[in-house]
């Protein structure tokens, strides 16, 4: 199995595993910036210099922004707080 | 109705701001414009008869979105099923060796208008707790442990939903590019870490 860095330095190839593969583990934690500082800037290194992870991590950003960008809208919810508020208003009012 | 009296300004105050996003979640649980206006309104009454249990500096808005599912729940009698999930990392990977073999030039297709289509209907289409996990992690950008608030599991479970949740959008997203004639690309520089996966 041929891991290149992209670096140009001759890795071991089980440290280079490991660290593909920790990285892929990872990666959505990373994506979701739910890991500690420290972990995060060593994936940020890796990404920037592993050709293989790097597209990975640019596919992974693209789905995110597909799956955001169908999100549910809204709409206009003016009517629906004055409602609301009648009913919450209704509700406070001390019924005796 | 003694315990709420006189708590209403602070109430509105405090809640009254997470009407859209709430209204959203609604939106997602029922599919129904009616029901989902219902469902907030009903949302908020619960909510100000347990404003008292309200701790001051707890996520107002991960307290309505708990108040709002578990109530959506026991509307429609349906209990969020418990299912068995895989580890966490292990989607994670899945989902590597996933785009490994198909390739990631599809992402270009996820730009088109159609695409947010096809991820609506997937995402509506998804078992009901992974799709739980992934309304509120990727729809309403609350983080895991808000999301873990509000489904009343532990973190890891939301990872393990939330991951496998978007494995299966991936799926059925890339087979839909295919469709469109983006072809997978050449397996050239992905890891190679199916062999841990599988």
């Amino acid at each position: 199995m041929n891991h290149d860095t992209g670096n140009g330095n001759p890795m071991d190839a089980m440290d280079a595993m490991l660290d593909c593969e920790s990285v892929m583990r990872q990666l959505w934690d990373f994506l979701d910036q739910q890991l500690t500082p420290e972990t995060m800037q060593a994936i940020e290194q890796h990404l920037d210099e592993c050709h293989r992870c790097r597209p990975q991590a640019e596919f992974r950003r693209a789905f995110e922004r597909a799956v955001s960008s169908a999100r549910e809208e809204a709409g206009n919810t003016d009517a629906l707080r004055d409602r609301i508020r009648l009913a919450l208003h209704s509700a406070d009012r001390p019924t005796g | 109705m003694t315990d709420t009296k006189e708590t209403t300004p602070l109430f509105e105050e405090t809640t009254m701001r997470w009407l859209p996003d709430v209204m959203r979640f609604a939106m997602s649980l029922t599919r129904d414009v009616s029901d989902a206006e219902d469902l907030v309104q009903d949302t908020y009454l619960i909510a100000q008869q347990s404003w008292h249990q309200f701790q001051a500096d707890s996520d107002s808005k991960a307290w309505l979105f708990t108040i709002a599912r578990h109530r959506f729940f026991r509307l429609s009698e349906r209990a969020a099923r418990q299912v068995p999930t895989e580890a966490a990392e292990l989607e994670s990977l899945a989902t590597a060796a996933f785009t490994m073999q198909h390739g990631t030039s599809v992402a270009d297709a996820f730009e088109r208008e159609e695409i947010r289509l096809v991820i609506r209907r997937s995402m509506y289409g998804l078992p009901a707790v992974y799709r739980e996990a992934a309304i509120l992690v990727d729809w309403h950008d609350l983080s895991y442990e808000s999301a873990a608030r509000i489904l009343d599991v532990p973190i890891g479970t939301v990872r393990s939903r939330l991951f496998r949740a978007r494995r299966l959008l991936q799926e059925e997203l890339t087979a839909c590019a295919e469709e469109y004639g983006l072809g997978p690309h050449p397996k050239a520089s992905t890891p190679s870490p199916s062999s841990s996966a599988s």
